[in-house]
Order: C-alpha cells, then structure tokens, then sequence
C-alpha cells in the first residue's frame, strides 16, 4: 500500500484526481517534494519522509506555517495549498545546565 | 605651683575660648579705661588689678551658660567648670536657670536661631584679640585664680552699661522689675552684639549675693518664658499652616488613589500566579503525570497540539520540558489573554521553532516565517501587541507601514530569576513568558518550579491558564 503511494507522487499524475504536491524542508534546508491527495491524511507523508530521510518518526515535528501537524489531518482539513512548504524539524526540550 | 600653673592653662585654654565668645568687650572696657589714663600703665605689669581688669573679660561668658544654655553646644561648660570657686556658684544658678527654662528649651532653640548665628559672627571677631588676651594672660600667670574672681566683679562694674546700672539697681533693691528685665532680653535678642554687655551685667550681679542671683535668675527665667511664649507664638501660625498643608496634600493624596486602583489588581494579579492547588487537582495532575504513556490525555484544537501521557510526563519533577508543553502553554497564555484582556497585555508568543525558523537560511531568514504570522491565523496582527528587526519585517509586509523602531527602548530583565539545576529552564521561559503578560515582574525563584510544574500540568490538562 505504501508503495503504491509513493508511486503515485512520483508518478506525478497530471489529472483530476485531487492531489497536491507539498514542499517538505528540513532544518537543515534538505528540500524534498510529495504528493499527495487532499483527503489522505498526512500520517503518510510524514511516515514516507522519514523513511527517506531515515529519521526515526516519533522524533520529528511537522509544521505548517508555524503550526504543529497532526498525523491525522490532510491537506483539506489544514488548507494547504499547492505547493505549500512543511517544516519538519526535531523537537526541542527545555532543560539543560545553566551555563556559566 | 605645679598645679597652679597647670590651672592656669586650662584657664588660658578657655579664655581663648572665651573670648571668642565675648564680644568687643575688651575693647570697651580698655577705651574706658585709656581714656581717662595712659594706656601703657594698664599693660604694665605694676597694678595687677589693672592687668586683670582687662582680663576678666574673659570670665564674662560663663553667666551666659545660665540663659540660653546655648554655649553648652560650643562645650564651654567644662572649662568653667575646672575654673574655680566662682564658677562652681555659678554652676548652680545656672542649674536654677536651666531647670526653669528647661521646658521651653525646644521652642528656645528654634526662637535663638537668629542670635546664635550672629553671636558666632561675633566669636570670629573677637578671635583676633585673643592674642592680645593671652599676653596679658601670661603676664597675670603670677596671680591666683581667686583674685581673678574680684576682678571680676571689678570688671562687672567697669563694664555697666546703661542697662547695667539699671540691672546693679535692681539687685540692690531686690526690685522685680521684670519688664526692664524683658526689655533688656529683647534687647539682647534683637542686639545680639550687645550681648556680651548683657552677659557681663548677669556675670556681676551673681557674685552679689546668693539670694540675689536666684531672683534674678529667677527673673531672667521669666523673662525669658516670656520670650518663649512669644516666639511659640509666632510659631503657631506657621504650624497652622503647617497643618493645613497636611491636611490639603493628604486629601490629595487620597483623591490620586481614588483616580487610579490600578494598584489593587497587582498585587491581586501577583497573587494570582501563585494560588495552590486544591487536593483535587493535584490528585489528578498526580494520575496524569504517571498515566499511560499511549493515552492522549488533551488536544488543543487551534494548535493542533496532543498531548499525550508521554509528553505530559515532561513536567515530572526532574524532567526536561518538551516543544509541544511549552508551545501549548503559550497557546494557553494567548488565550487567556482574549478572554481577559483587561487584566493581561496582549502579548504574542512566538512558537519554540520561530526562531531555529527565522535564523535556518543565512543567518536572519524573514521569508521563512513570513506566513507565521498571517492575520487569518493569529486573528491579530502582531501591531496591535503591546510588546526587532523581525517586527519592522512584519509590520512592513502585513499592514504596509514602515515603523521606526529607534525610539524603542530594548527591556532587559533585572534581578533575573536562574535555575539551580540542570532542568528546569524550561519551565523557567514560560514562566518569564507568564509573567510578563501578567505585567508583573519576575517574582519567582528556583523554589517556586515544583510548584509550577503541577500548575502548569493542571493548567495543560484542562486547557485554560489563570
């Protein structure tokens, strides 16, 4: 099932199927696009990014303008647009030594 | 002799002393007495009578102890006191007059102002004779202190003015005149060069007679009342003004805090950020904390944050705060902000990722997080924030104005509360953040966190911050 997945972004299927490809930049300003269709929840580009990027996937923060993603969204129930840029980014934590 | 000559000193000591008090006494007395003879014949060292009839001038200041115990502050009481007979009688009219005057001394301070100053003037003055006076002094080494004393009285004669004879007449016929008495003291206030005159007057009718000194210290005492009440007097309607000023600025005052309460909800606001938890609710932040890692225990709607048992078991006691606690808590503080806008500052928090955002290209990056801020997403425009290079960006691309932010004054944080371990910072940043949109200062220290860790889960758990 994923593999069909991933071969349908690639494919990059100019119909009218209601797809959207989606701009995925990492923190460190590594550029990967997908595709994706507009019902299907973002768990799976999340799951296919970390994949490639071999990032393990609990490990990994999704934005949108700022906004945390949720595995369960999709691009409808976020407004994406074509061509909109997601963030992924490692968590952060607040703790750490007072430096002197 | 040893000792003679040793208390000859100390008298010469508080002559020179003395004489800074007396004024051109010295000078009178020796006009009066060159001017019928030759001038020489009073410094030769033949008549000791005469030498001393200039020197006791210096004893003048001692009765003056008595009136206005003013000289006790220039602390000519001890040198009177070691001087000799005379002086230990005078010490003890000087006690009668003290205890007399004694209640009125406070007001008397306050009424001799004026004289003292003068008087002071007059002590520099006269200090350019003391030289003179300590030859005639050294000349007279020979002589015992007492005959000091008739020459004293001597000089007392010499030196009766007008109002001296009027004072001699007085003692001798026991007459309490106290008006003249007080017309004297007025002299003597309003003339306080004339002092001395005075003083010396005081200093001859104390040797007269024991009897004669108490009346006339007595006199002197009641005079000076007089004196007193007179200036109380003046006093009292400086006083009344006084007291209508006070009354005038503290209705002021009272009316200020009417205008403004602003005060009240501070300390109430302060309060706030520090209530206790019920039991209740650290029962329940107690079962959060220690739930199922799995369990989405909330989810915050607008953020699209979850939390999770995992992620809520950040704020455990010891635990490094997590991206997604602290972003909710600030969505928390947002919100609290819209629903009481009165009592928070509308503050706008950036996310955790805002800045590794802003500064991910080449060092300062706007584009990157120019759609973060967008007013369809924030409901607000960051401008309306009442609290940056990023914020000219932002104000310039959403509202089209070019602000200036010269005249911004750059806060920093005083007396910054730190953390004393090695985890707890996180919850430190959204307590400056909590803080500040109270609009209080930061009043909290490393003893407050484990408390805020509960407050802040029972604040995540049910999605409201107070």
């Amino acid at each position: 099932m994923g593999e069909n997945d991933r071969e349908n972004k690639k494919r990059k299927v100019i119909d009218e199927t209601p797809t959207i490809s989606l701009k995925v930049k990492s923190q460190d300003n590594d550029e990967r696009y997908f595709r994706i269709r507009r019902d299907s929840p973002l768990l799976r580009l999340m799951r296919a990014y970390c994949e490639k990027k071999q990032f393990e996937f609990r490990y990994i923060r999704f934005f949108y303008d700022g906004q945390y993603i949720r595995p369960n969204q999709t691009p409808d129930s976020l407004g994406l647009e074509d061509g909109a840029e997601i963030d992924a980014l490692t968590p952060q934590s607040g703790g750490g030594w007072r430096s002197f | 002799m040893g000792a003679l000559t040793s208390n000859h000193k100390r008298g010469e000591e508080s002559l020179g002393l003395n004489h800074g008090h007396v004024s051109k006494k010295p000078r009178f007395s020796s006009s009066m007495q060159q001017s019928p003879g030759d001038p020489l014949a009073v410094l030769s060292s033949k008549s000791a009578v005469a030498r001393l009839s200039r020197y006791p001038a210096a004893k003048r200041p001692l009765p003056r102890i008595h009136a206005p115990c003013r000289t006790v502050k220039f602390g000519f009481n001890s040198s009177s006191s070691t001087r000799d007979l005379g002086s230990n009688k005078e010490y003890t009219t000087d006690a009668m007059g003290n205890f007399l005057l004694q209640k009125f001394s406070r007001a008397k301070t306050c009424a001799f102002e004026a004289c003292r100053f003068l008087q002071r003037k007059d002590k520099k003055v006269i200090e350019l004779d003391t030289e003179e006076v300590e030859t005639e002094t050294d000349r007279a080494s020979e002589d015992s202190s007492i005959e000091e004393i008739e020459v004293l009285e001597e000089d007392g004669r010499e030196g009766l003015s007008v109002v001296s004879d009027q004072r001699s007449r007085e003692a001798n016929g026991f007459l309490a005149n106290v008006e003249k008495l007080d017309a004297k003291l007025l002299e003597r206030g309003s003339q306080p060069s004339s002092s001395s005159m005075a003083s010396g007057l005081t200093n001859y009718t104390l040797k007269v007679e024991s009897a004669e000194k108490i009346f006339d210290s007595l006199s002197l005492g009641a005079s000076a009342y007089r004196k007193m009440l007179e200036s109380v007097e003046r006093r009292t309607s400086k006083l009344k003004q006084l007291d209508f000023d006070i009354q005038l600025n503290e209705s002021r005052r009272s009316h200020f805090q009417l205008l403004r309460p602003k005060k009240k909800p501070e300390e109430d606001a302060s309060r706030e950020a520090f209530i206790p938890l019920t039991e209740e609710e650290e029962a329940e932040v107690e079962r959060a904390l220690y739930a199922n890692r799995r369990n989405v225990l909330v989810a915050h709607e607008n953020s699209n944050i979850e939390i999770t048992g995992e992620v809520l078991q950040c704020l455990r006691p010891g635990a490094w705060l997590n991206d997604e606690v602290i972003n909710l808590y600030l969505e928390l503080l947002k919100e609290r902000e819209k629903r009481d806008p009165q009592k928070f500052l509308k503050c706008h928090f950036f996310n955790t990722f805002f800045y590794k955002k802003l500064i991910s290209g080449n060092g300062y990056d706007y584009k990157s997080v120019r759609r973060w801020t967008t007013q369809r997403k924030l409901g607000y425009g960051l401008i309306e924030c009442d609290k940056a290079r990023y914020y000219v960006d932002e104000v310039k691309e959403k509202s089209g104005k070019d602000i200036n932010v010269s005249s911004w004054k750059q806060e920093y944080a005083e007396d910054l509360p730190e953390q004393e371990n090695g985890f707890d910072c996180g919850m430190f940043m959204i307590k400056y953040a909590d803080f500040y949109s109270r609009g209080l200062g930061l009043c909290f220290n490393q003893e407050h966190m484990p408390y805020f860790r509960l407050r802040t889960a029972k604040e995540i758990l049910r999605l409201r911050a107070d």
